[in-house]
């Protein structure tokens, strides 16, 4: 061998500990010896992988973090956090720098793209009743990494400087206001004053570039970990009434080592045969869903602009000022009363998210769509998202000056 | 680690017990114990205490609570004037002045002149000339806000003072009302 190829060969070694795995011993050890390799099991369920499993939503939700991560960094770069600049340093994205616009609205439809992606993976993990034991504490981080989501996006939006951005954040803070005891407090140190101005944007930036994406990215290791440590994937045969009610079976890993093999000698609780290689089964769907996922949100960058509204005129908002589509169920609510429908109704909805499964214990209709033995949850889950998509769709439509009813299809509505 | 110090675990002298299997309190340990954790926790939650005291403001950099609006004849009768600084309308009746909030008791959105009254256009909420409310989400009336007229003739408005909308100030015959002490207090 000459000696170049020879120190390659030591550095390509020193890095990948084994090469492209040809047996089944070495896609194994692939999944084991490397750090991006080992947050995956080295063997995954066959059904796991079915995509009407997942619809990989999870996977779809944690690759548009990244792609907001990666984006919201370059971003960074042109925007000034401070009430003179921001709006035209937003606006300089779209005239000044060279794709700047294709930046910008990369970072929004990705974020807009990821409250879909995380309310859906949240219904079918409802859905399919997969926060039981031992998962409860894992369905916590998601409620967790949910509300994250949204505070990300809330924060988010007062960064342009625009309009919307400060009437948004004006009323939405004005909400927490309302919360009994601590409201007020909330609100003063959230704006860093009595009224939206720089102390208040530097605050969100702050919240929205480091403290939150940090919190998020800590509380997704957890929960990635967590789905391992949980035993993989909920499926189905966990769904037998041989464990006592209400106690949590053992966490099982997700492979033994006897499992590594595709020996035909049967193994305690678990078939080799219903199991892959995560390597290459999982890796190559983890790639493509990655692909399409980047893809859609390139494609939605390249057709549709991200708006920027009028530079924020802190004395009149616009009329109607409506709230992000996803706040607006809150904003209809709201509408009626700021109390109860901006404090009480929320907050139980959110503890109810995260008692539940503490509260729903039975070990009935794990790991498959719509159990007819979950009628009751499910049906109850599927009514409160039904509640939320109507509200949505009359403040969206059916709202116009002032807040009034208006029929969309009338002229001028 | 000086030798006074129990070692966990470990009888470290006949006439004493250790930390983790003994029946008996020396006082060292007792010390020790109540020490280290009021240290532990009085440092840390002091450091949290002054860290998060930190990001509340002392010092606002907000308008004044007392705002200057000019001589009352800038303002001619009947007129409703608003002040864009501090959201406020400036309203005359004949030689009497009243000064009413335009921010939306609701969520803090500014509300518009309307009809007869006022109109928030965040969430609807309808308002009367002296602010009560006649329909939406608001809570509670309009704030309106002491006036005062200065040693010069010019009105103040202190939006530290909370009145009744009946209360009118009159101007005109002999400056009546408080001295203007400059500048404003912080909020
Ligand atoms: C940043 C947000 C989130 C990321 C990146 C994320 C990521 C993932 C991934 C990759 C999986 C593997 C299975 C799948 O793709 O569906 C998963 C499973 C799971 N997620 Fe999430 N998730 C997030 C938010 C949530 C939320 C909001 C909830 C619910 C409140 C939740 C609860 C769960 C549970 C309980 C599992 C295990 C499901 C099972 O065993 O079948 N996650 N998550
Ligand atoms: S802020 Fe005025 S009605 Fe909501």
């Amino acid at each position: 061998m000459n000696p170049f190829r020879r120190f390659w060969q030591t550095v390509y070694r020193s890095v990948f500990r084994v090469g492209i795995p040809k047996t089944n011993l070495g896609r194994a050890q692939a999944m084991v010896s490397s750090f991006l390799l080992h947050l995956h099991p080295a063997k995954v369920r066959r059904d796991s992988l079915r995509p009407t499993r997942t619809f990989g939503l999870g996977l779809i939700t944690l690759y548009l973090f990244i792609i907001l991560v990666v984006s919201g960094v370059l971003l960074m770069f042109h925007y000034v956090p401070s009430v003179e600049r921001a709006y035209d340093s937003v606006r300089d994205l779209s005239f000044v720098v060279t794709a700047g616009v294709l930046l910008r609205n990369c970072h929004r439809w990705a974020a807009h793209l990821m409250v879909v992606a995380i309310v859906l993976h949240m219904a079918r993990v409802f859905l399919m009743g997969a926060y039981k034991a031992p998962r409860q504490f894992n369905w916590g981080v998601g409620v967790g990494l949910f509300l994250l989501t949204l505070f990300l996006s809330f924060t988010g939006y007062l960064l342009p400087w625009d309009q919307l951005a400060f009437w948004a954040i004006t009323v939405g803070t004005s909400i927490a206001a309302y919360a009994p005891g601590v409201g007020e407090l909330t609100r003063f140190s959230l704006l860093g004053g009595n009224i939206v101005g720089q102390a208040s944007l530097l605050r969100f930036y702050v919240l929205h570039v480091v403290v939150l994406p940090a919190a998020a990215i800590l509380m997704i290791a957890v929960h990635l970990y967590r789905i391992r440590k949980d035993g993989g994937l909920a499926h189905p045969d966990e769904d037998q009434p041989t464990v006592e009610e209400g106690e949590a079976p053992p966490p099982q890993k997700s492979y033994g080592l006897m499992a590594l093999t595709e020996s035909s000698t049967p193994y305690v609780g678990r078939d080799p045969g219903k199991e892959v290689f995560a390597w290459p089964h999982l890796l190559i769907r983890e790639v493509l869903l990655f692909v399409g996922t980047f893809s859609v949100v390139l494609l939605l960058a390249i057709f549709f602009d991200a708006p920027l509204e009028e530079l924020a005129n802190p004395i009149h908002p616009p009329n109607p000022a409506k709230a992000p589509w996803y706040f607006l169920a809150l904003q209809e609510l709201v509408a009626h009363s700021a109390f109860l429908g901006g404090v009480i109704i929320p907050g139980a909805l959110v503890l109810a998210l995260i008692l539940l499964p503490y509260l729903d214990r039975r070990r009935v209709g794990i790991g498959r769509w719509f159990a007819r033995e979950r009628w009751l949850a499910n049906g109850t889950f599927l009514l409160v998202l039904l509640a939320l998509a109507i509200l949505t769709v009359i403040a969206t439509f059916f709202r116009g000056p002032n807040w009034d009813w208006v029929w969309p299809w009338a002229a001028g509505g | 680690m000086s030798k006074s110090l129990p070692v966990v675990g470990q009888e470290p002298s006949p006439e004493g017990r250790s930390l983790k299997t003994g029946r008996k309190w020396r006082r060292r340990d007792f010390v020790l114990l109540v020490f280290g954790w009021i240290g532990t926790l009085g440092s840390l939650s002091a450091a949290t205490l002054a860290g998060m005291r930190g990001l509340l403001p002392n010092l606002l950099d907000e308008p004044n609570q007392r705002f200057r609006a000019g001589k009352p004849e800038d303002y001619s009768d009947g007129s409703v004037a608003f002040l864009d600084e501090i959201r406020t309308f400036l309203i005359r009746k004949g030689d009497g002045f009243r000064a009413m909030s335009g921010i939306c008791t609701h969520l803090g959105c500014t509300v518009n002149r309307a009809d007869s009254g006022y109109r928030c256009p965040c969430h609807g909420s309808l308002f009367d000339e002296d602010g009560n409310v006649l329909s939406g989400p608001a809570p509670r009336a309009l704030d309106s806000f002491g006036i005062a007229q200065a040693r010069d003739g010019r009105l103040v408005i202190d939006r530290g003072r909370s009145v009744s909308p009946e209360e009118f100030l009159v101007v005109g015959s002999g400056g009546k009302g408080l001295e203007d002490r400059g500048g404003g207090e912080q909020a």
